[in-house]
Parts: C-alpha cells; sequence; structure tokens
C-alpha cells in the first residue's frame, strides 16, 4: 500500500472517528436517560484510556451507565462491590493449590474480578486502604502482581469507580495518590423532572439493558491512538500548563485566589489528563486540533478531585468547583 | 501555506499600507495647514516657503510609524482570526504544523482551509477605514481653509486704537504762560534759555500733533531736555549731597544747616546763629554785661570756649573734608565743580585767616582757659575781647553759611524751576510726571560722642510746635547746656505768670511785650511788616 493510499485510510478514520462516537451516544441513550455530559465525559476517558470515578447518590444510574457502557463497547464487565470486609486478593485474585491432572499439588493463579477489560469500582470508599492501595497498580500499570508475579491486564482496561457522597460512616476517603489515577471525577446529579419521567416510563415497560454492542476494544485502541495524533498549538498547550500551574498556591505569579482559596495544586498527572482527553473531546466536536475552549470544558473533572480547598474556601461556600472556575477566568486573561 | 491564510494576510497587510499612508498624509496636511494659518495671522515668523517640506516631514515620520505599529506577525494575524471568528484555534494549530506530515495534520490543514473561506469577505474589509478617510478629508479641508485665507495686514493694525489729540486753547495759554514764568525765573543762564526752548519747541509741535503719541513724544523730548539742563546745573547739590553722604559728623552738621534754608519764599537765610545770637544776647548781653561791669567773672566764659571749640571744629572738619574730597575725586581744574570746590574750600581758609586764624580761635579757647583760671584777677578788657571774639567768629561762621547758601541758591532754583516746569507741563497735557530723586534731608545721624553738642538746625515755622526745641543752649543759671525747649519752657510759663500777675507793677504796655517776646522766641522772627498770627 503506498503512502497515498495509506494517508487516505487515515483520513477515513479520523472522519469516522465522531460518527463512531456518535454511534455510541445513541446505543448508551437506550439504557440511560439522560446525563449526557457524565457520558461524553466518560467515553472521552476511555478513549483517552483514563479512569473515572463517579460519585452520585444512590440510584442516579451509575451501575446502569458502567453496565451499558460495557455492552456497548463489546468489553468484558466486571464489577466489585467494595466493602469493609473485602480484602486485596478479592480484588486482584490469588494463588490456589490445585490438583493436576496427574493429582499433584500445584498452586494456580486465580485471576480476580479486576480482570476484565471495564471494571466496576462500586462505593470505592468503602473498602479499607489497604485493599484501595490494591487498585493502584492495576490502575496505574494494568498489571497485577501477586507472589512476585506479574499478571497483565489485556486492553483497553477502564475502571469506573463510584462514590456515595452521603454516607460518611464506614468510609476510607481515597487517598490522593489514587484519586490521582482517575483521569476524571465525574458528579452524576440527580436527574432532572423530565428525565426522571423518561426513567420512570422506561423502567415501568423493561428494566432489561437493551443496548447492543458497536464497538470493540479494537477499535477503541485504534481511536486512541488516532485521538494522540491529534495536534496542539503551542499556544494552548501553554495555556494548559500555565492553568494546571496556576493551581499551586506556593508558587510566584499565581492568581491571588489560588492563594486565598487552593491548599494543594494538582499534580503533572492533571496537565498530561487534560492534553489527552482534550483531543478525543476535539475529534468529537468534529475538529482536527485541541482548542481552548476544550481545556475549559475539561478543567474541572481534571482538576476536582486533585486541589483540595482551604477552609477559607469551605467559609465563603466555594466548593473545588468554584475555584477552578475562578483560575480559569484569571488564566485567561494572559491567553 | 493555506491560500485563504495567504489572502488574508496579503489583505492585512494592504490594510497596514493604507491605513499608514492615510495616517501619514492626514498628519503631514493637518501640520502644514496649522502652520499656513498660523504664519498668515502672523502669530509665528515662518516663510511659506518652509511649510512644504515640514508638512512632508512630518507625514513621512507618521507614516512610518505607523506602518512600524500595524506591523503584525503571521502568528499574531492567526491568533486575531481564531479569537474573532472563533475557529478554535485552527488558524493558529495550522501554521504551527503547516510543514508536518500526516493524515491528521493534513485534515486540520483542509479544516482550516474550509473555515477561512467561509469566512464572509465582508467581514475581512478593513475596520475602521471611514475614520481614516475622514480625517484625511478633514485634513484637506484644513489646508485648503489655510491656502484660502487673506493673510492679516499687521502693518495696517499697529496695536491699540491711535487717539487723535489737539492742542486745547487752556493748554497752549497755560504752556505759554510757563515758558514767561521760567523766563522771568531766577534760573541760571544758559540753563534758563535752553529750558525756554525746550518747552517753546514743545509747544509748536503740540500745536500741528493730531494723535495723542505724537503729543507723548514730544513731552517725552522736553522733560528729557529739562532735566537734563537741572543735572548740569545741579552739579554743586551733587557735590554738597556728597560731603552729606560723608561720614564727617562735623561736616554733615553743617550741611543739614545748609539744606534747611527757606526756598522760594525770598527770605534770606534765617539760620541758627541768628535765632542764637538773638537769645543768647537777650539773656547774657544784660547780666553778663553787668557783671562784667561789677567785676565778677562771668559764668559764660567757659561756655564761650566750649562754644568756640565746637565751631572750630566743625570749621576745620569742614576744611579737611573739602581737602578729601578733592583728593578723592581728583577734579581738574576745568570742571565745573572744582570752582565751587575751591571756593568753599578757600571759604573755609578765609573764615581763619592763615594759621593765625585758627590759632585766633584756639587761642581764644586758651584764653578763655586762662581767663577762668584768673578769677577775679581778670579785667573787663580782658572778656571784652573774648566775647568779641566769640562775636567775630560766629559772624565768620555766618558769613562761611552764608557764601554756601550763595553757591548753593542758585542751583537749587535752577533746579527747582525744572522741576516746576516739568510739573507744571505734565499737569497742563495729563502726562506721568517723572519721579525726580529728592535728596533724604530728614536723616539724623547720631552723635559720635556726648561731649560735642549736635548743632541742629531750626526747624520750619510754620509747621514745627518748638522754636529750635531741640538746640542745644548755655542756661546760664546752671552753666550747664540744656535743650533750648527745656530751658524755654521752664522760664516761659514763670515769666508770664509774673507779667499777668496784677500784684506786679508791669503796665499793660509791658504784659503785651513779653507776651509778644515769648511769642517771637516760640514761632521765629518774621520779616518786619509781617506778623506772627
Amino acid at each position: 500500500m503506498n503512502n497515498i493510499e495509506t494517508n487516505a485510510m487515515e483520513m477515513e478514520k479520523v472522519k469516522m472517528f465522531s460518527e463512531k462516537i456518535a454511534t455510541v451516544k445513541n446505543e448508551l441513550a437506550k439504557d440511560v436517560v439522560g446525563q449526557g455530559e457524565i457520558i461524553d465525559n466518560v467515553i472521552i476517558a476511555i478513549v483517552a484510556g483514563g479512569n473515572v470515578l463517579l460519585e452520585g447518590v444512590p440510584g442516579v444510574g451509575k451501575t446502569r451507565l458502567v453496565r451499558s457502557l460495557g455492552k456497548v463497547l463489546s468489553l468484558p464487565f466486571s464489577r466489585i462491590q467494595f466493602t469493609p470486609d473485602l480484602m486485596p486478593s478479592d480484588v486482584t485474585g490469588t494463588n490456589v493449590v490445585e490438583k493436576d491432572e496427574n493429582g499433584r499439588l500445584q498452586t494456580k493463579f486465580r485471576p480476580g474480578p479486576i480482570f476484565a477489560n471495564l471494571v466496576l469500582a462500586d462505593e470505592i470508599n468503602r473498602a479499607t486502604p489497604k485493599t484501595q492501595s490494591a487498585m493502584l497498580e492495576v490502575m496505574q500499570e494494568h498489571k497485577v502482581t501477586v507472589a512476585n508475579k506479574a499478571y497483565k491486564i489485556k486492553e483497553p482496561f477502564f475502571v469506573l469507580a463510584t462514590e456515595n457522597p452521603i454516607e460518611q460512616d464506614g468510609t476510607y476517603p481515597l487517598p490522593e495518590a489514587q484519586m490521582d489515577r482517575f483521569m476524571f471525577k465525574l458528579i452524576v446529579n440527580f436527574p432532572s423532572s423530565d428525565d426522571l419521567v423518561d426513567i420512570v416510563k422506561m423502567t415501568q415497560i423493561t428494566m432489561a439493558e437493551t443496548a447492543q454492542g458497536v464497538l470493540n476494544g479494537d477499535e477503541i485502541l485504534a481511536m486512541r491512538a488516532l485521538a494522540s495524533s491529534v495536534p496542539v498549538a503551542e499556544e494552548v498547550l501553554r495555556y494548559t500548563v500555565n492553568l494546571v500551574s496556576n493551581t499551586h498556591p506556593e508558587l510566584e505569579n499565581t492568581p491571588s485566589s489560588t492563594k486565598k482559596y487552593v491548599k494543594y495544586g494538582a499534580s503533572p498527572r492533571a496537565a498530561q489528563g487534560l492534553i489527552t482527553a482534550a483531543k478525543v473531546r476535539a475529534l468529537m466536536c468534529g475538529r482536527y486540533n485541541v482548542s481552548y475552549e476544550d481545556i475549559d470544558e475539561l478543567a474541572r473533572p481534571v482538576l476536582r478531585h486533585r486541589i483540595k480547598v482551604n477552609y477559607t474556601a469551605v467559609n465563603d461556600k466555594l466548593g473545588a468547583d468554584d475555584v477552578i472556575g475562578l483560575i480559569i477566568k484569571e488564566t485567561k486573561k494572559v491567553r | 501555506m493555506s491560500k485563504n491564510f495567504v489572502k488574508i494576510r496579503n489583505r492585512n497587510a494592504c490594510a497596514r499600507w493604507i491605513k499608514s499612508i492615510l495616517l501619514g498624509l492626514t498628519f503631514g496636511l493637518l501640520v502644514g495647514g496649522a502652520l499656513l494659518a498660523l504664519s498668515k495671522f502672523g502669530i509665528i515668523p515662518l516663510l511659506p516657503i518652509w511649510i512644504l517640506p515640514i508638512g512632508a516631514g512630518s507625514a513621512a515620520l507618521v507614516w512610518v510609524a505607523a506602518w512600524l505599529i500595524l506591523r503584525r506577525t503571521d502568528r499574531a494575524i492567526a491568533k486575531k482570526l481564531d479569537k474573532k471568528f472563533e475557529l478554535s484555534e485552527r488558524v493558529q494549530t495550522m501554521l504551527e504544523y503547516e510543514k508536518v506530515e500526516g493524515a491528521m495534520y493534513a485534515l486540520q490543514r483542509e479544516d482550516t482551509e474550509a473555515s477561512l473561506a467561509a469566512i464572509p469577505k465582508k467581514k475581512l474589509r478593513i475596520k475602521r477605514l471611514w475614520i481614516y478617510a475622514v480625517a484625511f478629508v478633514l485634513s484637506v479641508a484644513t489646508l485648503a481653509t489655510a491656502v484660502v485665507i487673506k493673510p492679516k495686514d499687521v502693518s495696517a493694525n499697529p496695536g491699540p486704537t491711535p487717539v487723535a489729540f489737539k492742542l486745547e486753547e487752556w493748554q497752549r495759554v497755560g504752556l505759554e504762560t510757563l515758558i514767561i514764568t521760567v523766563e522771568a525765573s531766577e534760573m541760571e543762564s544758559p540753563y534758563r534759555e535752553n529750558v525756554v526752548q525746550s518747552l517753546r519747541e514743545m509747544l509748536e509741535e503740540l500745536k500741528v500733533a493730531e494723535m495723542e503719541r505724537q503729543m507723548e513724544a514730544s513731552v517725552s523730548a522736553a522733560i528729557d531736555e529739562i532735566l537734563l539742563e537741572m543735572d548740569k546745573a545741579s552739579w554743586v547739590i551733587e557735590f554738597t549731597e556728597t560731603l552729606w553722604a560723608g561720614n564727617n559728623k562735623h561736616v554733615r552738621e553743617l550741611m543739614k544747616a545748609i539744606n534747611y534754608y527757606e526756598w522760594g519764599q525770598g527770605k534770606e537765610w534765617s539760620g541758627y546763629s541768628d535765632k542764637m545770637t538773638n537769645f543768647i544776647n537777650s539773656f547774657r548781653h544784660a547780666d553778663e554785661t553787668k557783671k562784667l561791669e561789677e567785676g565778677e567773672v562771668p559764668d559764660g566764659v567757659k561756655m564761650v570756649a566750649e562754644t568756640a571749640e565746637a565751631l572750630s571744629l566743625a570749621s576745620a572738619s569742614l576744611s579737611e573734608g573739602l581737602s578729601t574730597f578733592l583728593s578723592v575725586y581728583e577734579l581738574d581744574e576745568s570742571d565745573p565743580l572744582y570752582a565751587a570746590f575751591a571756593k568753599l574750600n578757600n571759604l573755609g581758609i578765609a573764615s581763619f585767616p592763615q594759621e593765625d586764624g585758627l590759632n585766633h580761635v584756639y587761642g581764644l579757647s586758651a584764653l578763655a582757659t586762662q581767663l577762668e583760671s584768673l578769677g577775679e584777677n581778670g579785667t573787663l578788657d580782658d572778656y571784652k575781647a573774648l566775647f568779641e571774639g566769640e562775636a567775630k567768629l560766629i559772624r565768620l561762621i555766618d558769613a562761611l553759611k552764608k557764601e554756601i547758601y550763595d553757591v548753593l541758591t542758585p542751583q537749587y532754583k535752577n533746579t527747582n524751576v525744572g522741576k516746576n516746569a516739568v510739573t507744571e507741563v505734565c499737569r497742563i497735557l495729563s502726562y506721568d510726571r517723572p519721579r525726580f530723586d529728592e535728596p533724604n534731608l530728614a536723616e539724623e545721624e547720631e552723635s559720635e560722642g556726648g561731649d560735642q553738642p549736635s548743632i541742629i538746625p531750626p526747624g520750619n515755622p510754620e509747621t514745627d510746635n518748638a522754636y529750635g526745641g531741640d538746640e542745644w543752649i548755655l542756661d546760664y543759671t546752671k552753666n550747664e547746656l540744656v535743650k533750648y525747649g527745656e530751658l524755654f519752657s521752664k522760664y516761659e510759663p514763670d515769666a508770664l505768670d509774673k507779667a499777668r500777675d496784677e500784684s506786679n507793677s508791669y503796665t499793660e504796655e509791658q504784659r503785651k511785650a513779653i507776651e509778644r517776646y515769648f511769642e517771637i522766641l516760640k514761632v521765629g522772627f518774621k520779616e518786619e511788616g509781617e506778623t506772627n498770627e
């Protein structure tokens, strides 16, 4: 195949990207009512290769969304219900002693529920820190080490974790190191009245999930590779870096709002995650370059779980999203 | 590079050229028009030939500056396009990766090209070009206006509206009367003739003058000529004022005495010496003569010696002062001042002829001392000689003063005639009178020592309350010098009470004579025929 033909195929793939995304969204809409922004961001994270933390009250469709997503993406789905008594080996798997065909005892690794392409870690904040830390390696490196032996997890691999913001008793807040492994933190809000009406109507008919698979893992990987080639202008890159730097109050020239409201800033993973996700978003929007708008739109999902606001912000009734909004406003002035 | 981007960039460059040229031309025309208008109105002295290069230069400077300021890089153009048309950083990305190969980059370039092509052409037009055009048109109009307006005729409008002048009949009569007055005055020749000539010439010019400025010019010239004559005529006054300003106390005393004469009233020098002499005589001659007849040593002997010494010192100081003045100024014999200096110097010497004259004064002092020590052994002839010597000395000093007065009187008359003439001219023609520098005659210096009483000249009898109140005289009752006013105020009430006391045997005529006598002493002597009322 000559270069011209290769290029033509590549261009065809790029053009098909947004069509495929639209197909995925349409299919998901059959099982999940509303939550358009959540679905967009989840798709972005999956294509970008990131993990997502979903926070919302019970019954807003977090689990249903992830399950439907697994079906639509034709990915083996696994659900882990985290409880305080859950052990790390319950997640990663463990070696068991078995008799072989000759009757001799041998140890065999029995993989845990983590060995799937799409893992739903339900109520992850209920697990003990020890169990939570078991997720760290797999989320970052996509492999599990048991008895000094590493077991690779098949790509694509995503962890979609959920958190219940209401229950505080018997929960263990996720450590910053683990929070940093999530590309996005998405707040699943209570559905609107119209959406709730549709949900009730639909579930009265059937509770079954009717979405069909329209994508597979290889296609997702191909889309990921395609998205990574989206060009980013130097100005946009600098803006992204400035935005993340401006979340650090200890640095010079940071905005006054940062110095006033932020205790800890975001890690460099935030900048990486922003650019990676922005590329996917650009393609989803039918563009072939990253814009400031992509960065601004993805700033809150990427940064809200990575910065820590101080008591001044709490006193002023400002949450992480509000503070991020102020930082964006200040950073925009110099672009 | 993207064709559409190149088109836009070229359009941008074209806009830059147009704007900068328009700005330059506008500025140059405004500067040229302003300069032309200002030069036509006479506000700035600028030849029209300079306006063109100045205007062209300003235009060129502004054009270059505007071209540089309006310059934009490709990146800046791209940024502006992305922002203005909400292209989501397409153009910037395209520009940055224009040379990178790959499907994505090719698609991005295509996408950007399509986005740029979709921009309506009217939105790419030069913004606010109409403002530049209007400014240019206004600048052309400014220049055209400046060209069209007529230059101001500066020569036809020399300033404020001139005021007409016509010599009134009463003014002519007043000036002619003044000329006659000056002709009849005692101003010395040739100064008087010169002043009269100046006034006549001024009058003739005023008769034909039609504008106020002509009148002012004639009056100013006449005043300058009169002042010049006054300067020439007052050379001795300058000399005496120099002596007055000197540091010699005795000279100053004499100058004070000289300056306190009465001018313009035709009176003789009613100087200090006459009054003092008369007063002393009224007290002394009778008593002292009687003492002499009775063989007593008069108490005034000592006073005479002191007085003689004081007067001699004053005279000697005058002589010394004159000599010093002459030596300092090194006057030539041909100098007009030399004659006056020499005259006064000789006058001083003449007052004490030869050395004997001075010795005569000192001799008198020595004689007075001897006479005092003689006590009862002194003869009447000795005392008489002493008194005669004192009288002679006083007469000599009076003669000295008179001589000085005779020298100065014409000078003062000359000056005052001149001043009066100038004042009268200014009054008649309502012209601002020049300020004349008057010598400060009222300045009184402090005495250097306590043993030399200062000779205070008499004041103006018509204005002063006391008749020589601060003069020092000898109180014979105590044989000490007291102020005349104090002594007079002590004796006058006592004398008048006694005169008016009906128990005393004074007749009505004697009483009136006494009252009149003290009245005379109080207000001074009058000319024969005048009264003191």
